[in-house]
């Protein structure tokens, strides 16, 4: 086990460097110079290539790369175009609304998602399977932020249960934090609950059919216990997987919530610095997103390895 | 040419089955399904609705008429009108047409570069793959959101912009799995005979591989539409999407955010349009996938299974016979017929046997004899939704057909135990060998853990798995299928049973393996006074191992009688054809005898002897009705035949 | 019979990667230590072994579907290893191959008359009119009626599959046939009837035979020559009838003791012999 620990942490390190060489030679590709979106239009070319100097831009790419890596690495991510702020400082002002949706988000989504499949799974063709995959086709026909458009309209407008929009951070009052945040993180959970339940029962399903169960049942294990016992833990294995990617994903749709319960997180911000070619926040942003995953990768791998000696190095 | 060869053509003809595609197959399933056949209807109605917008739409999108501001569902506008008075339903409707177009542009770039370079490297393999593969990595931690943020602000924003952006996220998932695909296939032999047989690369990619790998991209295309659709609404709610001009459904919902307090009903109409047209895509996809899997629409629920605890029955069959340990009397076995309202097709007709008390009763047949099926039903392991019809399994004073499944959880494994084939697959492959070896001692006999374990070692030292104290912490893939059969044989024999049921238990060893285990076996039995079922289609392993032999062909006994008259004086033309046509090691034959045909199917059994079709011996009686089972064989001519084995 | 070498193998060595070297991976597996035989035109010549003995491996490097370490294996004097990857059609030609499994080794997406009529086109160039003669042609050497040409492999039985595929392998007209376990998985009613036409083809075609099997049994009704294989090495060789009725290999010995025999009479001094034998090759400091 440690060294699956050490195998994927370097792996997550070699993964982390490639995706932020991948978004900053991708941004190098924008046709927008960030020197004349800052002097404007007009500037005369001395004072272009006296801030191109200055910013380090007259160098190689690769140059800018590194020196612009190292910086992240001593936690300076560089200076926004657009509000001359520190990034490091926006992002850390960010993260907090982001990591509050994705902990409630995927929370909701794992518990429910993993219940409705077990319960789905386990009677195939039952009442429950058919509430359960007719609800699981709806909802992931449903748009998010349509949904978050619609629990927004019944419960803050019409029943006045919770607040229509804005954050309060935890700070401020830990029950108004938590108001704030209880539809965006239900809107939010909707698809991933429905792919990790349709996917749970299927593998489900497919446990239970698999020649194991057959023996175990020929050794007079009654079926509580093989389901406690055998059908959770081998399910899990090719489930686990799937929470994972649906993490990732609900790191990518708590955007389009922030926009809708106007939440200060750090997708409304790279909204924004797309449309201003905020470059810099932009790249800064992302590398958290994707350390973000990576480290949801790395759990869910190690969780792997708890799970299945297969996937252990000898 | 060969006399072999004409035989068999004229015995296969009869069974032509009609002829279908693979292609035309899977579209009568998907029709078959009424959901796929409306989601097909509803794909072709929004395509109709994109072409024919201009038609259809009462307004122009774009005219804004203010004194209709925030005008509610009426004749004038059906659907009411936005905050600045443009018609809703025209808006619908120009929106169908800027969604299908978007996401039919995307998901086709993205078929067009991601599936050729994913078979390609998948095909390939070594330095193209990987290289290939550490790209695709980068993905794995950039949510394909995110990504798409990254390309819009490289691309700048505009209609076809966000598409190509979606169409780079999608090439790059589409690439993954034409990947994989091309990967599993490059496993099948087909691939390596076309090799073989001379066929250039670009052949094998697209003649022989493509075409398996068609059916699961148009399902994963399927989806992705609908994914198009929910990724490009998203980013033009968010303001990165389309250009202003073009008409569609986000930016509706985006102005319908701002009037959510005073006027909530703006949201709903581009709301249901973008569940309609996703729900469409995906009820498509997942037709496709199942119509590709060959699965039928909802199978009839199995109908009439015997009664379970009717103890009055389970009493009266209480005595048997002194020798008998188990009796089955008149078993039969239906399966529920494949289209809805066929007949239930008999997997196993009318079997009797008895297994005598410290015996071994060899059951022997070719695939699809039902040899296992018989074995299944004695523990009431039928597969679903398979069910024991009619008959009795007598055993210990009960009738086994007729018992609940927490009395027969309570037999399996302590009295009656069983072994199967692939035994690595019949160990659960995230728990230790010890761990699931210890469960029949605990459940059965309520031993500790710690006691359990002791057992377990102990019982693995008598069935000779070495180092058996470290060897109970290592897990099922760790250990090679000659130690995992011993291993199971010992978990069987955890709880004393009286009766071993053994299917196959060395079909998937190689011999020597073979030998091993099955001395171990009789060693076992003979020391323990077990009863042992022995199913297996090697009449060598009978001949090696057993007392006496039932033979089975088409769900039916057709012989049973000691080892030794039925090996060397067979009664029935099958068994005696069996017995021929089996190889021997010993002797070189210039022509093996033959059997004409094959094991016919449960569905195409011979109304009269099942065996006729393929007998040397058979006469125009056989073919009448069902031939009784009498003296030990099921055949009508068993009293003048004489069918003497040659050695 | 004049032994004139059609196929001459010559210390053969073929080895598989273990692991990814980036992580520094384990050493390779060496499947195949260093073989040598020779096939003549017309000889039937087996190749058996347990699972893991290299027997498949060595059909496989002959083939060209697998890379050689070492050694020489060669066609007719022509040396394969000089081919490097691209394999000439005239080689593809004259070896040819049926694989165990006829499920896998037919594309189910193909009908019958591509599957074959593709190779006879790769080969001969015939307009579509000629393939569909051939294939016809095939098809009834191999005992099916013509009509199976239209069929997909999924409409057929496994005894059929097989026959298509022994049709397929017969299309280039090949000297050499390489039979990869083409009866182990068919039930033993099928398995007869084609190791009957197997027999047949090769009195008829002239054919040469690499057979590859697990099975002592069937390997006796179709060998000349037999090869005994043990962990990548052949460990006893020479003429079949003598090789089984005087092995002289401990480990030939244990491995015909082991195959079971239809014949119940005197099951018990067998079982004797086979415990005697197991412990003497146990013993063996070869084993």
């Amino acid at each position: 086990m440690r060294r699956l620990i050490l195998l994927r942490l370097g792996m997550s390190l070699v993964s982390l460097v490639l995706a932020a060489a991948f978004v900053f030679f991708l941004i190098q590709l924008s046709p927008v110079d960030p020197v004349v979106l800052a002097l404007g239009e007009g500037a005369e070319p001395q004072r272009l290539d006296a801030m191109r100097r200055e910013l380090g831009l007259d160098q190689p790419y690769v140059v800018q790369f590194l020196s612009w890596f190292a910086g992240i690495l001593r936690g300076d991510f560089g200076t926004s175009f657009f509000t001359h702020r520190a990034v490091l400082e926006t992002l850390l002002e960010r993260l907090p609304v982001t990591i509050s949706l994705l902990v409630g988000g995927g929370a909701i989504a794992i518990v429910v998602g993993l219940a409705a499949g077990f319960a789905a799974g386990l009677r195939p063709g039952g009442w429950m399977d058919r509430v359960v995959t007719s609800a699981v086709s709806l909802a992931l026909a449903v748009p998010g932020f349509w949904f978050a458009l619609m629990l927004g309209l019944l419960f803050a407008v019409e029943l006045r249960l919770l607040p229509v929009a804005g954050y309060v951070a935890f700070e401020d009052g830990p029950l108004l934090w938590l108001q704030s945040l209880v539809l965006p993180c239900v809107a939010l959970a909707l698809h991933g609950m429905a792919v990790i339940g349709r996917h749970t029962r299927g593998v489900v399903i497919d446990v239970l059919g698999s020649p194991f169960i057959e023996a175990i049942r020929a050794r007079g294990t009654p079926p509580g216990r093989i389901v406690r016992r055998y059908v959770l833990k081998n399910a899990m294995v090719p489930v686990l997987p799937v929470i994972g990617v649906q993490l990732a994903i609900i790191i990518a749709t708590s955007s389009v919530m922030e926009k809708v319960f106007v939440l200060p997180g750090l997708g409304t911000l790279m909204v924004a610095s797309v449309i201003s070619s905020d470059f810099p926040t932009l790249q800064g942003a992302i590398v958290v997103i994707a350390a973000m995953v990576i480290l949801i990768n790395l759990l869910v791998d190690l969780g792997l390895g708890l799970l299945d000696p297969r996937v252990r190095p000898q | 040419m060969s006399e072999a060869g004409t035989e068999t053509v004229a015995a296969e003809a009869g069974a032509a089955p009609e002829k279908v595609t693979p292609g035309r197959l899977v579209l009568r399933h998907m029709l078959g399904h009424r959901a796929t056949t409306a989601a097909l209807a509803g794909i072709v109605l929004m395509i109709l609705v994109a072409i024919f917008a201009p038609l259809l739409a009462p307004y122009d999108p774009n005219y804004a008429n203010v004194l209709h501001r925030h005008q509610g569902p009426s004749w004038v506008h059906l659907l009411g009108a936005d905050g600045i008075g443009r018609d809703t339903l025209s808006r619908i409707i120009y929106g169908t047409r800027t969604a299908v177009w978007t996401s039919f542009e995307s998901v086709a770039l993205a078929l067009v570069v991601g599936v050729p370079i994913g078979l390609l490297v998948g095909f390939l393999g070594g330095w193209w793959d990987r290289l290939a593969m550490r790209v695709t990595d980068i993905f794995q931690s950039i949510p394909s959101l995110i990504f798409a943020f990254a390309l819009i602000a490289v691309l700048g924003r505009g209609t076809n912009q966000t598409a190509l952006a979606v169409a780079i996220v999608f090439a790059v998932i589409l690439m993954r799995i034409a990947r994989a695909l091309a990967l599993r296939e490059r496993e099948f032999l087909y691939v390596d005979a076309a090799r073989v047989a001379g066929m250039p690369t670009w052949h094998i990619l697209f003649r022989e591989i493509l075409p398996n790998t068609v059916g699961p991209i148009i399902v994963e295309a399927a989806i992705m539409l609908g994914s198009a659709i929910m990724i490009i609404t998203m980013l033009s709610f968010l303001g990165l999407g389309l250009d202003a001009t073009v008409v569609d459904w986000g930016s509706m919902l985006d102005e319908a955010r701002n009037y959510q307090a005073t006027h909530p009903y703006l949201a709903l109409p581009p709301g249901l349009a973008i569940i309609f047209a996703v729900l469409m895509f995906n009820f498509a996809g997942d037709g496709l996938r199942d119509a590709l899997a060959g699965k039928q629409s909802a199978r009839r629920a199995p109908r009439r299974r015997k009664k379970p605890g009717s103890a009055a029955g389970a009493v009266a069959a209480a005595e048997l016979p002194a020798p008998d340990v188990i009796a089955v009397r008149g078993l039969k076995v239906e399966f529920p017929g494949g289209e809805a309202g066929a007949k239930p097709l008999e997997i196993l007709s009318d079997v009797s046997f008895s297994l005598r008390r410290g015996e071994t009763l060899g059951l022997v047949g070719e695939s699809g004899s039902g040899k296992s099926m018989s074995a299944l039903s004695l523990l009431g392991l039928v597969p679903t939704p398979g069910e024991v019809t009619s008959g009795e399994i007598l055993f210990g004073g009960r009738d086994l057909a007729a018992l609940p499944e927490a009395e027969l959880a309570a037999i399996r494994g302590r009295e009656i135990a069983m072994i199967f084939q692939d035994s690595i697959a019949g160990f659960s492959p995230v728990h230790t060998i010890g761990e699931q070896l210890a469960e029949p001692l605990r459940i059965h006999k309520g031993l500790g853990e710690a006691e359990a374990k002791a057992r377990v070692v102990e019982l693995l030292d008598l069935v000779g798995v070495p180092n058996a104290r470290e060897r109970i912490d290592d897990y099922p893939h760790q250990f090679s299928g000659g130690m995992a059969q011993r291993a199971s044989i010992a978990m069987a024999l955890s709880c004393g049973p009286r009766v071993l049921l053994a299917d196959e238990p060395t079909t998937a060893l190689d011999v020597t393996i073979q030998a091993q285990v099955l001395d171990l076996l009789g060693d076992l039995q003979r020391r323990f006074d077990m009863s042992v079922l022995l199913i297996t289609h090697d009449l060598g392993v009978v001949a090696e191992t057993c007392d006496r032999v039932v033979v089975m062909y088409a769900g039916q006994i057709v012989e049973e009688g000691a080892v030794a008259d039925v090996l060397s004086r067979p009664r029935h033309p099958y068994t005696y054809a069996l017995l021929t046509a089996t190889p021997r090691e010993d002797v070189r034959m210039d022509r093996l005898p033959t059997v004409p045909g094959s094991v016919p199917p449960p569905w195409a059994w011979p109304r009269g002897c099942r065996f006729m079709p393929r007998c040397a011996f058979a006469r125009a009686e056989c073919g009448q009705g069902p031939v009784p089972f009498v003296g030990g064989t099921r055949c009508l001519r068993a009293g003048e035949l004489q069918l003497e084995v040659v050695r | 019979m004049s032994r004139q070498p059609l196929l001459e193998v010559r210390d053969l060595v073929v080895s598989y990667g273990k692991g990814s070297a980036l992580f520094g991976g384990g050493e390779p597996f060496v499947a195949v230590k260093g073989v040598s035989f020779d096939i003549a035109v017309g000889e039937g010549f087996a190749l058996v072994g347990e699972s893991g003995s290299g027997k498949s491996t060595i059909g496989r490097a002959i083939l060209g579907l697998v890379s050689v370490a070492g050694g020489a294996i060669s066609f007719d004097g022509q040396d394969i290893a000089a081919f490097g990857r691209h394999i000439p059609l005239s080689f593809r030609r004259n070896v040819q191959v049926v694989f165990q499994d006829p499920r896998s080794s037919l594309n189910p997406r193909r009908t019958i008359r591509d599957t074959i009529g593709q190779v006879v086109e790769r080969h001969f160039g015939t307009s579509a009119k000629e393939t569909e003669a051939r294939v016809g042609d095939l098809l009834a050497k191999v005992g099916l009626a013509s009509y199976f040409m239209h069929r997909y492999p999924g409409e057929l039985s496994g005894g059929q599959r097989q026959r298509v595929a022994i049709a397929r392998a017969l299309a280039t007209e090949p000297r050499l046939l390489i039979c990869d376990e083409p009866v182990s998985a068919l039930d033993v009613s099928t398995q007869s009837q084609i190791l009957n036409l197997l027999a047949d083809l090769r009195r008829d075609l002239g054919l040469a035979y690499l057979f590859i099997s697990h099975d002592l049994a069937v390997v006796r009704q179709v060998a000349d020559v037999v090869a005994v294989m043990h962990h990548g090495s052949i460990v006893e060789m020479g003429a079949s009838e003598e090789l089984y009725r005087n092995p002289s290999h401990a480990y030939t010995r244990m491995l015909l003791s082991s195959v079971p025999k239809p014949d119940p009479e005197g099951r018990e001094e067998r079982r004797a012999m086979r415990v005697a034998l197991r412990k003497a090759v146990n013993a063996s400091p070869a084993a």
